[in-house]
């Protein structure tokens, strides 16, 4: 049985090869077009985009790709290291992601990514650094939304520095990109029982106070569902910032919820059409995971966490959590003044993640401030810190370290 | 199903709330006293609660309450469990709340293992240990820094630190009363379906945590900046702030900063830290993190005004935690210190004690500047260009059409068909050559060119699928993109070998009906230029108000046909979209239904088992019953069998068999037994006389009566075996009286 599959598999791809007698063709479109296992063992080898080519031949076909489609629920994630081709143009976080939307598995619904700010100065320097910076960025943010598929979420940041692991298996070895181009993106599937939703709030010219009944909207409030909130600020360095931050925090910081992110440079893409709506003002942006699968552990590296050793013993925290790593990620928010400055070395706290958790990708950034604090949502219960104040989220010169787990693979 | 049976199904009421508030109210009568019918004694203090609540909340609890009952029960638990360990856990059975601290951590963790609480996870003792257990650590080695080598503010808070009794003592102060007001750092709660109690558990305000996150109120841009000064971008100008600010923190640390790239005038900071000191000793506490950022911007500003362009940012996190109006003042201190560009010491040792006494006057002096503030922002924020996308609406339209005819459901929605962003930017030759009339779609990897406006099921077949490879050869070799294979197309294709690339051609005929729909939208708009009405109108149109629109205008026979064609098309798709829809429809529905269906199973399968238990339980009663009406009636031998005989299987009489039968074969051997040996004794006149007192006993005695009354309804198989062992029995009852 597998060896005939394995010979139709060869025929079949053998797109140029010389045209066989027609009686093996005859028994091979027989099996191909009647058989609905053999067609689907056979799909299961293609990644998503070739599916949805093979399901335009027919309607077994389409039936069969459409069920493994549906059944591909795991987190993907693309990454760029370093500049890459130097013939090619833009950012090389488009190329490799042209290159890779070729080879996953999955249809992303949610597309979050990070791009460095540093390689922007190479770009355009005829016309200032920082109008250059915008520029390079929305180039960047278009072409990315233009390669994804149109009811895709795009929600892009760009950040002074990225975290990335690299492409391929989950245990990689991630990289800490302070300096040099780099940039990585999360892909998220449609997953049974979770449920993704963007949010952006800003703080508009016209109405000063910030509406607590967007957060209903945004599925952030009356929702028992909720477990984890990615949130990102952007454009914090203007007048009021800290303000709006808490008043955007405090609510949610009430709730038994995982809370990580951090401060970035600014805002690249938030949807799919063009929307520079709200890009200037301050503003946050985030993704709001709910579904009673998900469980998550974050722990804060504040000041005192100057080494390796302090480092690895906050990570056996985070392994304490006891949270499940398959079909998990990880998040880093760490502060542009950690990093090899900090330690004077490379990469010590990706290391000591990698060390503590083998096969979990560790994505993220180096920002202008962390949100978060130490925290866990498991199945059974919430461990979370109750000191009277409310605003122990905002931090400054700390890394958040982050493992949220998605619910068990089917 | 039937109608009455759906009518009469009932419906559940499920209160999302009540398992939480019952424990909430279990508390509040715990609190007062109410109900309690237990006390625990720790150490010898004592504890009321309810045995219910502690038996389900502690494997422990449950053997030491399940015991007879008796009035004023006490439980004094083992020397092990301890007040600080063992109160945590009385309020986590009733409130599902665990509040631990560093304090009591570990003694929680031990009773609860000795109690074997329920539902408290080893995984958060392990958590908080290693927390903990950081933070003693840290404690411990205070002066640890030796090198600072980053600009953020906080070092030079650290340094003093370290090096200032005063602060250190201060320090220890506020962390002992840390440990001593805060009584829940940290809290451990069950996940409940209800909404989060009203009720904060904790209102100990902590000092510490202040302090904690007023140091961190730190920046980090400043790295950025250090950053561009290695890369020697603005070396130039920053190499003597370098100096001053590595120098200033260097100087009160015991061992040199070989890290800092800058020389070390170790004169210069000297007054300032001395005035840092004594600012401190009249300042709150809290304000001592605020306070220190600005002392370092200031030593900053005094170089040159485009540094201070660059690092006068305000820190990303100027908190002073709850205290606004620190804010600005941390934050504008820069700018202050501009007025004093050539007296920079003097405005730092000037500065600080305003800063720290009368902040009121340092805010004024920062409202004077907001607008320098509000100025330099705007120079950062530039408006983002609006995304352009260069897509006519035909090649759009075609491009959609294709998508959704060819997978409609993965994309539900209008499926993209981008346009290439490459055609502009990349230099590949093909681009080139027919730049203005592809089109890309990513995701489908089709490539249309417009040129060719008919497209048929046996041109799509060769090129596109990978799968259907030797299928027609000649239709592949009739493909252009394969055969000629000029540089442009076969570039495409190996970019991406799997697409599908279909080529529109001119003379193919179009058989398939659905195929025809879907290509015929180029034609369609081809024809609509000539036309004096869109397509549009044509498919929107009612039939009535249609004819008269073609009447009405003089149109000629090709361009009539096309019309019909475009209407006739159009309401071809529409059709074939409801069509898909109610299959879809179709589908959902009957998997809700299997869904319903599979409840419903499983609360049937629940009911026959509820069923079936009650069913036991009654006869078992019944069986009960009747032993009592036979024993209260003492029905004879042959009454029973009687009354066996003409109750129905179900009876309970029929049901005493068994059971009494198996007690009659136990007693049988034994009684075989003596009965033997009375029979070896006295012989036949024994025995006769056992025959005539049997009669007698029959009626005296029901308990003696009662074995043979049982054996009377076993089946007839062996009915004169059981005949002569009731004998033997009576007949042993018999002598035993006599003797």
């Amino acid at each position: 049985m597998s060896e005939m599959e394995l010979d139709l598999c060869g025929d079949v791809l053998d797109n140029n090869g010389p045209r066989s007698h027609s009686s093996l063709e005859n028994q091979g479109h027989y099996v191909l077009s009647t058989l609905a296992e053999v067609v689907e063992r056979v799909m299961s080898f293609l990644p998503s985009k070739t599916l949805l080519r093979a399901a335009c031949v027919c309607r077994l076909w389409r039936d069969c790709a459409r069920r493994k489609l549906k059944a591909r629920q795991k987190i993907t994630w693309i990454s760029a290291i370093g500049a890459g081709d130097s013939d090619l143009d833009g950012h090389s976080l488009v190329h490799v992601v042209r290159e890779e939307l070729e080879k996953i598995y999955i249809i992303p619904e949610m597309f979050l990514y990070f791009t460095d700010t540093e390689s922007l100065n190479d770009h355009g320097a005829h016309c200032g650094p920082k109008k250059a910076k915008k520029k390079h960025g929305s180039e960047t943010a278009t072409a990315l939304e233009k390669l994804l598929p149109c009811d895709c979420q795009v929600v892009g940041l760009v950040a002074p520095g990225i975290v990335v692991t690299p492409i391929g298996s989950p245990n990689n070895q991630p990289v800490e990109m302070e300096d040099g181009e780099s940039g990585c993106a999360l892909l998220f599937p449609k997953i049974t029982g979770v449920k993704i939703q963007k949010f952006q709030f800003f703080k508009d010219s016209k109405c000063k106070v910030f509406d607590e009944s967007k957060l209903e909207e945004a599925g952030l409030k009356n929702n028992p569902d909720l477990r984890v909130v990615l949130i990102f600020g952007y454009n914090t360095w203007k007048h009021g910032a800290t303000r709006f931050l808490h008043q955007v925090l405090n609510p949610l910081n009430e709730k038994s919820i995982i809370i990580a992110g951090g401060l970035v440079e600014y805002l690249a893409s938030f949807s799919s059409q063009a929307n520079t709506k709200g890009t200037d003002c301050i503003g946050v942006v985030g993704l709001a995971l709910s579904g009673q699968q998900i469980q998550g552990a974050t722990v804060l590296l504040n000041q005192d966490v100057y080494d390796e050793k302090t480092v690895d013993s906050a990570m056996q925290r985070l392994k304490a959590a006891n949270i499940p790593t398959e079909n998990s990620i990880g998040l880093m928010f760490a502060c542009v003044g950690r990093g090899e400055q900090h330690y004077k070395k490379k990469n010590v706290e990706t290391d000591s993640f990698r060390k503590h958790f083998p096969n979990v990708p560790l994505l993220g950034f180096f920002g202008n401030g962390e949100i978060g604090c130490d925290r866990v949502v498991s199945g059974n219960f919430t461990l979370r810190e109750c000191n009277g104040e409310k605003d122990n989220l905002l931090h400054g010169y700390t890394t958040v370290m982050t493992l949220i787990h998605f619910g068990p693979l089917k | 199903m039937s109608c009455s049976e759906t009518k009469t199904a009932p419906f559940a009421y499920e209160s999302s709330v009540h398992s939480a508030n019952v424990l909430l109210r279990l508390n509040s009568h715990r609190e007062h006293g109410l109900l309690c019918d237990v006390t625990l004694i720790v150490e010898d203090q004592k504890f009321q609660a309810h045995r219910t609540v502690l038996a389900a909340s502690s494997e422990y609890f449950l053997s030491r309450v399940a015991q007879p009952y008796n009035e004023d029960f006490t439980i004094t638990l083992p020397k092990e469990v301890t007040v600080k360990g063992f109160l945590p856990l009385l309020q986590f059975a009733y409130t599902s709340k665990l509040l631990v601290n560093r304090d009591n951590l570990s003694e929680i963790r031990k009773c609860a293992k000795l109690l074997e609480i329920h539902d408290v996870e080893e995984t958060c003792f392990e958590f908080l240990k290693l927390k903990f257990q950081d933070n003693k650590a840290e404690q411990a080695d205070y002066p640890r820094k030796k090198c600072c080598k980053s600009f953020c503010p906080k070092a030079a808070g650290q340094q003093s630190e370290s090096g200032r009794v005063p602060v250190h003592e201060v320090e220890e102060l506020w962390r002992g009363e840390f440990a001593q007001n805060i009584k829940c750092p940290a809290e451990i709660e069950n996940i409940s379906p209800s909404p989060e109690s009203p009720k904060q558990p904790c209102e100990s305000f902590c000092l510490g945590r202040d302090s904690a996150s007023g140091f961190s109120s730190l920046c980090p841009k400043y790295r950025k900046f250090q950053k561009a000064c290695k890369s020697g971008r603005v070396r130039s100008v920053s190499t003597c702030s370098v100096s001053t600010c590595s120098s200033n923190q260097d100087a009160q640390s015991p061992s040199p900063a070989p890290s800092s790239e800058a020389s070390e005038p170790p004169s210069q900071p000297n007054p300032q830290v001395e005035e840092k000191h004594e600012a401190k000793s009249d300042m709150e506490i809290n304000e001592v993190p605020t306070q220190d950022p600005g002392n370092t911007y200031q030593n900053l500003t005094c170089v040159d005004d485009k540094v201070v362009m660059t690092a006068a940012y305000p820190p990303c996190f100027p908190l002073g935690p709850q205290d606004f109006s620190s804010v600005p003042f941390s934050a504008y201190q820069p700018y202050r210190s501009l007025n004093y560009p050539d007296t920079p010491n003097d405005s730092s040792t000037a500065g600080l004690p305003e800063g720290s006494n009368s902040r009121q006057s340092n805010l004024q002096a920062a409202q004077i500047q907001t607008s320098e503030l509000v100025a330099e922002p705007q120079l950062c924020a530039s408006g983002k260009p609006p995304l352009i996308r260069e897509r006519s609406n035909v090649e759009r339209e075609v491009a959609e059409h294709l998508a959704k005819g060819f997978w409609p459901d993965v994309y539900p929605a209008e499926f993209p068909c981008q346009q290439e962003l490459e055609m502009v930017t990349s230099k590949e030759p093909q681009v080139e050559n027919n730049v203005d009339k592809r089109i890309e779609c990513p995701w489908l990897g089709i490539s249309i060119s417009n040129e060719t406006p008919e497209r048929t099921f046996t041109t799509l077949n060769p090129v596109s699928c990978p799968f259907i490879s030797n299928l027609s050869n000649d239709a592949c070799a009739n493909s252009p993109q394969l055969s000629s294979g000029d540089g442009a197309q076969s570039n495409t294709q190996e970019k991406c070998p799997y697409a599908c690339s279909i080529n529109l051609e001119e003379d193919s005929d179009s058989d398939s009906e659905e195929d025809s729909i879907e290509s015929s939208s180029a034609k369609e708009q081809e024809c609509e230029k000539t036309l004096p009405f869109s397509a549009q109108k044509i498919i929107s149109l009612s039939r009535y108000d249609f004819q008269s629109l073609v009447k009405t205008h003089s149109l000629t026979a090709e361009q009539l046909d096309c019309i019909h064609d475009i209407r006739r098309r159009s309401k071809n798709r529409i059709a074939a979209q409801r069509c898909r829809k109610r299959k879809l429809d179709c589908i959902q529905n009957l998997e809700t239904e299997i869904m319903k269906l599979q409840n419903e199973k499983e609360h049937l399968l629940k009911e026959r088992d509820q069923i079936l238990s009650t069913l036991g339980e009654t006869k078992q009663n019944l069986t009960g019953l009747c032993q009592q009406v036979c024993r209260e009636a003492a029905l004879s031998r042959d009454q029973i069998h009687v009354l066996a005989k003409y109750s129905s299987t179900e009876c309970p009489l029929s049901f005493l068999v068994p059971e009494k039968g198996k007690m009659f074969r136990q007693c049988e051997a034994i009684l075989q037994e003596v009965a033997g040996g009375l029979l070896l004794n006295t012989g036949e006149a024994s025995r006769r006389q056992a025959e005539e007192g049997n009669s007698v006993l029959q009626h005296t005695t029901p308990m003696t009566v009662k074995p043979p009354a049982n054996a009377s309804p076993r089946p007839s198989a062996t009915p004169r075996g059981i005949a002569d062992f009731c004998q033997q029995m009576t007949s042993k009852c018999t002598t035993d009286e006599q003797n």
